[in-house]
């Protein structure tokens, strides 16, 4: 009897902090999204509104059209194109080097992955300098393959797949095999369709990384035009004084939007993405 | 069939070269982006190279040595840095840990609770420091009204060094921690229930449960976050750069951004690489601890 009232108090409390803790998380998405629904005249009003009034989508018609400093809008397909390129190209190249590493035998394989592992490790700013150099020395600052070409030389799709791999029943594929099949055909055609929840949780991943990436486009990218949207609100935000803040939110949020979209609808398949990868290898 | 194999030798599937075909594309990107500029950097550190100047010369460690002279800017970046990681990388653990616990109970609409903690997590540094800035602005901010409506005092935020810094930490506990919290979560799910349900019937304590069951089951989970998130911290660059912008004065100017002015608003390369190999070694320095302490053969 005592331990159950105990129960429930200690129920309640922990209760009412996930309530606090719920509203101190929500709050400044809520009031991002809701200073950018107000006129910009309205954002610095006393005593403070949490419903605009009115409600308008003015500032999201001028981020997405004009707007001083960088185009959201032409960085928003900026930032959608870099992230469609490289999806589409590390779920190829990643699923093709994964199948040998999950399933063949051969010279300098455990150099290769002892590689492909260690540099899961490096941070990016050891290869900043020589990186920049590099795209310099190319003329290919201020293009979208200065973001995508180093984005695959990243090895950790290449080590999630090969995880996914191995969990594949090696009978199917020797059924193939014995008819037959040549290696690239069986891996075409039995593994890597059977990889499919492993790209599926890659490409998420690639996607998140490639749409938040902020340091090196903000190295490589100077051009307005050309930039990706971290990159395009950092310059947006000089153009627009503490009056504008209707204005800067719309932005800030047309940058968060897609994003927390794409999290709401994938959640499960990214936190089991986040253990398959990290660690039960 | 048989005739194809014969012409075309090295598709054949007993070539020795098949892995290597399969291999090829990623080798050649991660081989030009990554292996190259890796070895390319430690040369450049030990050169005076500027990216406009004409005659490159080795320097020896110069730059190193440079860079670790007292009072070095780059020191106090470094010291700021590493200030950062004590405070942040420990708080988020902490919390991630013990939000992730909670969230884990059988509690009415854990599922909302889990989404709104963890969300910020997928927002780019860029949205997360413009909406910052807007709610920690001094006069005008939501969070100095509702001090003010409170009867507490107006605070500084990025206006004074403590509190700076602070922001910093807070901003990095809001946007990190679902990075924290969901794989703690998901870790706590796999812990078999017959665990708990075993030693409860021995008379263990909720202290014990957690001593000596969640927790060395959760080893593997706190290592790899650990790391990601040492790593992850010694990084910060965006949070810092469009919050603070490293002030007032120097007091929450970090390395990256240090190392990124260096190089590429002064473009002395040579310096930043050197810059970025300290941060390298220290990084992999306390990878190496983190792997020693944490690793090794979970007892149950």
């Amino acid at each position: 009897m005592e331990s159950e009232v105990k129960y429930k108090v200690l129920y309640g409390l922990g209760f009412i902090f996930l309530i606090i803790l719920a509203i101190l998380w929500l709050v400044p998405i809520l009031w991002c999204l809701s200073t950018s629904l107000k006129l910009n005249e309205n954002t610095y009003t006393y005593p403070i509104t949490w419903i605009p009034n009115p409600a308008t989508i003015k500032n999201y018609i001028t981020v997405l059209t004009s707007g001083r400093g960088a185009n959201i809008g032409v960085a928003f397909i900026n930032s959608t194109m870099v992230s469609a390129i490289t999806i589409f190209l590390t779920l190829i190249i990643d699923s093709l080097a994964a199948y040998p590493l999950a399933r063949m035998e051969f010279k300098g394989k455990p150099i290769i992955f002892a590689i492909v592992i260690g540099s899961l490790f490096i941070p990016i700013y050891t290869v900043l300098v020589p990186r920049f150099m590099m795209f310099w020395k190319l003329s290919l600052l201020n293009t979208y393959w200065c973001l995508v070409f180093p984005a695959l030389a990243s090895s950790y799709g290449v080590f999630m797949l090969r995880q996914f791999m191995l969990s594949i029943p090696r009978e199917l594929e020797e059924a193939a095999l014995i008819d037959g099949c040549s290696r690239f055909r069986t891996f075409w055609t039995i593994i890597f369709p059977l990889t499919r929840p492993a790209l599926a949780t890659l490409s998420l991943f690639t996607f998140l990384s490639s749409w938040n990436d902020f340091l090196w486009p903000l190295l490589t990218l100077n051009d307005p035009t050309k930039m990706t949207l971290p990159v395009a609100l950092q310059l947006f935000r000089t153009a627009y004084g503490n009056w504008e803040m209707g204005t800067v939110m719309a932005a800030a949020f047309t940058g968060a939007a897609p994003t927390l979209i794409v999290y709401f609808f994938t959640q499960r398949m990214i936190v089991r993405g986040m253990l398959t990868s990290g660690l039960k290898g | 069939m048989q005739d194809r194999r014969r012409t075309l030798n090295i598709f054949s599937d007993r070539s020795p070269l098949v892995p290597w075909l399969f291999l090829a594309p990623f080798l050649l990107f991660f081989i030009f982006f990554m292996v190259y500029p890796m070895i390319q950097g430690l040369y450049i550190s030990f050169t005076n190279y500027t990216l406009l100047s004409e005659k490159v010369s080795t320097v020896g460690l110069r730059n190193y040595l440079n860079l670790l002279r007292p009072g070095d800017l780059f020191l106090i970046s470094l010291g700021n840095t590493f200030k950062y990681v004590g405070l942040a990388v420990p708080v988020l653990l902490g919390c991630g840990l013990l939000f992730a616990i909670i969230v884990n109970a059988p509690i009415k609409g854990r599922m909302f609770f889990r989404t709104a903690l963890s969300a910020p997590f997928v927002i780019n540094v860029a949205s997360i420091a413009l909406l910052w800035t807007w709610i920690l602005d001094r006069e005008i901010g939501m969070i100095n009204y509702y001090f003010m409506k409170l009867g507490l005092p107006k605070q500084e935020w990025i206006y004074h060094p403590f509190s700076a810094m602070m922001v910093i930490v807070m901003v990095s506990l809001w946007g990190r921690l679902g990075s924290v919290m969901l794989p703690f979560l998901a870790g706590l799910q796999d812990i078999p229930q017959e665990y708990y349900e075993a030693a409860i019937i021995d008379g263990a304590s909720k202290w014990n449960l957690f001593r000596y069951i969640t927790l060395p089951l959760l080893k593997p989970i706190l290592l790899f976050v650990g790391v990601s998130q040492l790593v992850a911290g010694f990084q910060i660059f965006g949070e810092v750069t469009m919050i603070t912008g490293g002030g007032p004065g120097y007091s929450t100017r970090v390395a990256m951004q240090h190392l990124y002015e260096v190089g590429f608003s002064w473009f002395r390369l040579g310096e930043a690489s050197a810059m970025s190999w300290i941060l390298f070694l220290i990084i992999m320095f306390f990878t190496i601890i983190q792997f020693r302490y944490l690793s090794g053969r979970v007892e149950y």
